[in-house]
């Protein structure tokens, strides 16, 4: 670590030591390359800086002027102020010399009044007036003399005011003097700095005129040697330039002479390529133009179709949001309609359930008079019969009578057949629908055996998951149902009642009669349309033809039955005889008619008889009757 | 401009040949212009014809009207330069609006008479005066009011330079001393005032004739006041116990930068007084005792508390009675402080030596940019020679 350090430390000083070399190497050559001008060049870099050195200078003149102006303008305070230092230390001695002066002669005369006031005290003892006087005199004089001292302090001081109002008045002059010195000082600093100002500047561009035309000149001669220099070069060109010049010319003209026969051939070629390329040109263009009128047409046609479509797609647009909105107003109707219809359904199931339920209640009742019905019929028919016999009977015995007795004839007896009665028959066939019914139950378990029937249990799978709605009522409750009875319901709804309509079903859902295959789930629909159209055509057909023609038939045959029965027992007697009846009659007739007249003339005469009897026997009683007491006039008396 | 009814008066004589008739802007500016009494305010008048309002506005009308209206400079240096002869601008902020209510202010209270004028009428002009109200310099006082109205913050809150001066103009034969100087009753009441006034930074109270117990009293208010920075007592009595009081201010709270106290009667005790204080004093930027007879001795001890203190830059001991002893401790003074830029010795007593001192001192003195030695018998070479060293040191 140390020894790296170490030695790095040694690398760090030898490369600083080598940048020094350098940097050293690089002066000197400078100093060598400037070696022959260097002395021209040394000069101008002082003159360079003569202009800032004068500035210099002259700011440096300046600054001591300024000085020098302060100290001159100043002067006059400090002379003041070193008199008015003097003025104070006089005036301090003064007064302390007053003061002394005053302390002196107050202290005299003090003292000397203390004397005189004594010497007051003293004049009473004096009674010789002249004494006294004298001692007056004298005590007045040294009054006199203390006066004369207060008086010359007084003077003394009077004088010291005058000397101080003459001081003032003398200061104030002085001042008034210093005022005036002080500004014509200012003033000539004034002016003597404005004028330094001046020359300063004036040396200053002085300064800086001398070294720009130093400047201006060195550069003068640099530029008249460069300007020779160039001459030189500009000659030394144009001597070159002229032989290269030559040494061109020939080349061209070689050159041109190789160049006008090619550009000769060239010249051909080409032009024979412009006049294709024109003919070509000239066709492109017309292709070009037609091109573009084609294609302008084109392009016209398709804004147009353009615009067009941007219209229908709005018209679009706007029939989408129509639709969406019917859409969405069908939907609520639809959902509203679907309820109100599965409502509807319900109710009319209900409906119909109930309608059924009377419809058996009306059958059974139908059913019941029906029996009923035939019952009195048969009654009646019975009834009729007899009484009808019995008329045949009678009729045939009148017959009889009316043969033997009457003319004398042989009668012959009718036919037994005559007699037999359709009723007979009738019974036979109520015994043959009996049976009937029983084939209906028998068809029915045929079809439940057949349900059960494992060979069709995928069918009826495929069946029941693809035609539940068939079976009618909501989806929840067709789960609950078992298969069976959904198998049931559907071939209900699709009225398949017996084997063979199952057979058929079952072979429709196969895809062709012999695989067992059955058919993909998406067509076991249409197939079911298909045979429940077919299975509708075939029972209306056959309902129509068989049906309810059957049925009337038959009571057609038994009306006819019923009415040739009682034809022939009306025709017992036959037209001959009847006719002979006829003429019997007639003959009976008139017969009769004399026997009724000769009878109603008898009757005639009887009732006569009987009335008579009658009136006879009511006069009896009118007049046995009491009323006729009563009357005023009774009868007997009229009589 | 208001809605008012303009009174369009057709002047009579017009002669025929005066075709052009002023522009209605023009009438309009004019009755405006009149009736700004009425109507004290510019409303939204655009610059050029407020400027042409403000022109012919009268300069009579009342201060207490324009003072808030007017801001133009135009119309105050009209209103200034009508009333006073001499306006110096830059005593004033360089505004002639602050120059007129200053001067106006000023005026009024040299002028003040209690008896015959309402103080509540003054009150009323120093508070709406008092936004534009900066300096105040008054040469008398004749009133002696009470200075506490005058520097309550209430009516001049913007005052912050004071130069009070109890004198009298133009008394004649009238002069009585009694006329002059400030009294004890007038320092009360500065006292007062200084302790809550809180704008006041220069205050100017020389030739006041002020005498010790005077300068205590103020020395007492400034005591508790915080923001006065300069102080002017030059030209009064004060003598040694008034500079003790004064010296006291100048404790490590203190916020003087510039004490003046030329030509009072200080002598040594004042001088040493002032050395102590200036020892601790950190805040002292200036400090005059020029003209004041501190002799030898007290000279000597200021000198020698400057080279220890770091924040003095100008130092004026003109005409203090210095000698030899003082020149030594100068000597020290210009070779070790670093500090000082100016120092004014002259009209002293150093003598030959001191010169040579001096002279040689300044040689390893970096900062000093003037000493002044003159007219103190340092002899002409040395006096020179100091000068040239000075002169010399021509630094950018």
């Amino acid at each position: 670590m140390d020894g790296d350090r170490i030695s790095t430390a040694a690398e760090r000083e030898e490369r600083i030591l080598a940048r020094r070399r350098r940097i050293q190497e690089r002066i000197n050559a400078k100093l060598q390359g400037e070696g022959g001008v260097s002395k021209k060049e040394n000069i101008e870099k002082k003159e360079t800086s003569r202009g800032k050195q004068q500035i210099v200078e002259s700011r440096k003149r300046l600054y001591r002027l300024k000085l020098d102006g302060n100290d001159v303008v100043t002067d006059i305070r400090v002379v003041n102020d070193n008199r008015e230092n003097l003025r104070q230390i006089d005036e301090e001695q003064q007064r302390q010399t007053l003061r002394a002066e005053l302390l002196r002669e107050a202290e005299k005369s003090a003292r000397e009044n203390a004397s005189i006031s004594l010497s007051w005290g003293e004049l009473y003892k004096f009674n010789v007036p002249q004494e006294l006087y004298k001692e007056i005199q004298a005590v007045k004089d040294s009054t006199q003399s203390v006066i004369d001292s207060k008086d010359e302090l007084l003077d003394q001081l009077k004088t010291e005011l005058k000397q101080k109002d003459d001081e003032y008045s003398k200061t104030l002059k002085r001042y008034a003097e210093d005022v005036d010195l002080l500004i014509s000082n200012m003033g000539g600093q004034f002016r003597k700095l404005e004028r330094a100002y001046q020359e300063e500047l004036e040396e200053i561009e002085n300064a800086f005129l001398v070294e720009r035309k130093d400047i201006v000149e060195n550069h003068k001669g640099e530029m008249l040697h460069l300007f020779e220099k160039r001459n030189q070069m500009e000659q030394h060109y144009m001597e070159a330039a002229q032989e290269r010049a030559e040494q061109y010319q020939q080349q061209l003209e070689k050159l041109r002479q190789a160049d006008a026969e090619d550009y000769n051939i060239l010249k051909i070629r080409l032009e024979t390529d412009i006049q294709n390329l024109e003919q070509h040109l000239e066709a492109m263009r017309a292709t070009y133009q037609l091109n573009t009128e084609k294609l302008e047409y084109n392009y016209r046609v398709l804004v147009e179709r353009d615009q067009e479509n941007q219209s229908t797609i709005n018209q679009q647009k706007r029939k989408i949001a129509r639709q969406r909105d019917l859409l969405s107003n069908l939907k609520n109707r639809y959902a509203d309609s679907d309820k109100k219809f599965q409502e509807e359904n319900l109710k009319l199931t209900e409906e119909y359930k109930r309608i059924t339920e009377q419809f058996k209640d009306l059958q059974n009742k139908y059913k019941h008079f029906q029996a009923a019905d035939m019952r009195k019929f048969e009654e009646v028919w019975n009834m009729n019969q007899e009484i009808v016999s019995k008329f045949v009977d009678k009729v045939l015995q009148a017959d009889k009578i009316i043969h033997e007795q009457q003319l004398g004839m042989k009668w012959v007896a009718p036919d037994k057949e005559l007699f037999e009665s359709p009723k007979e028959e009738q019974i036979a066939e109520e015994e043959e629908s009996d049976k009937g019914s029983s084939d209906e139950d028998a068809l029915a378990r045929q079809l439940d055996e057949k349900l059960r029937d494992p060979q069709f249990t995928a069918t009826l799978e495929l069946l029941i998951s693809e035609s539940k709605f068939l079976s009618g009522g909501s989806p929840t409750s067709q789960k609950d149902l078992s298969k069976e009875d959904a198998a049931k319901k559907i071939l209900n709804a699709l009225e398949i009642s017996d084997g063979p309509g199952f057979d058929a079903l079952m072979a429709i859902l196969q895809k062709d009669e012999t695989s067992s295959a059955l058919v993909d789930a998406s067509e076991v629909v249409k197939r079911l349309k298909l045979f429940v159209q077919s299975n509708l055509a075939a029972t209306a057909s056959a309902a129509a033809s068989v049906g309810a023609k059957g049925f009337r038939l038959g009571q057609r045959q038994h009306v006819d039955k019923d009415k040739i029965y009682w034809e022939r027992l009306a025709n017992v007697i036959s037209p001959q005889m009847f006719r002979i009846w006829n003429a019997l009659e007639n003959n009976l007739q008139d017969y009769y008619k004399e026997l009724q007249s000769r009878n109603s003339l008898l009757n005639e005469t009887q009732s006569l008889q009987k009335e008579n009897l009658e009136l006879q026997k009511l006069l009896q009683n009118y007049l046995n009757s009491k009323i006729n007491e009563d009357l005023q006039i009774p009868p007997t008396k009229i009589m | 401009m208001g809605v008012e009814p303009l009174k369009i008066e057709i002047p009579h004589h017009l002669n025929r040949h005066e075709l052009f008739v002023p522009a209605l802007k023009d009438l309009c500016v004019k009755v405006v212009a009149e009736n700004f009494v009425l109507q004290p305010s510019f409303g939204s008048l655009d610059k050029e014809n407020k400027a042409k309002v403000v022109d012919l506005l009268s300069l009579e009308l009342p201060l207490e009207l324009v003072g808030p209206v007017i801001e133009e400079e135009v119309y105050w240096k009209r209103r200034s330069q009508s009333r006073w002869s001499n306006c110096e601008l830059s005593a004033h902020g360089d505004s002639w609006k602050q120059l007129y209510f200053e001067k106006n202010l000023a005026q009024t209270l040299e002028n003040f008479d209690p008896v015959n004028e309402d103080l509540e009428e003054l009150k009323r002009l120093l508070a709406f005066s008092s936004p534009w109200v900066y300096n105040l310099n008054m040469k008398q006082l004749p009133s002696h009011m009470d200075l506490q109205v005058l520097l309550s913050p209430s009516l001049l809150s913007n005052l912050f330079f004071m130069k009070l001066t109890y004198g009298r103009h133009n008394v004649g034969m009238d002069y009585e001393q009694s006329l002059f100087g400030m009294k004890l009753s007038d320092c009360v009441s500065l006292a007062r005032a200084l302790e809550w006034t809180e704008t006041l930074t220069y205050l100017n109270l020389s030739s006041n004739l002020l005498d010790d117990d005077r300068v205590k009293m103020i020395a007492s208010g400034i005591a508790e006041n915080k923001s006065i920075s300069h102080l002017d007592l030059s030209h009064n009595k004060i003598a040694d116990r008034g500079v003790k009081a004064l010296a006291s201010l100048l404790d490590r709270r203190s916020v003087l930068v510039f004490l003046n106290l030329r030509s009072n009667q200080i002598h040594v005790e004042g001088g040493r007084a002032i050395a102590r204080a200036l020892k601790s004093n950190k805040s002292l930027l200036s400090l005059n005792l020029s003209l004041n007879r501190i002799g030898d001795e007290g000279c000597r001890a200021i000198i020698e508390a400057a080279t220890q203190n770091e924040s003095l830059t100008t130092l004026n001991l003109s005409a203090t009675a210095a000698g030899e002893s003082s020149t030594k401790a100068l000597g020290n003074l210009i070779r070790q402080n670093t500090s000082l830029a100016r120092v004014d010795a002259s009209c002293n007593d150093f003598g030959e030596e001191g010169g040579a001192i001096v002279s040689e001192a300044l040689e390893t003195n970096k900062t000093l940019q003037s000493i002044d030695v003159r007219m103190s018998n340092v002899g002409e070479n040395h006096e020179k020679a100091i000068s040239e060293m000075l002169k010399s040191r021509f630094t950018f």
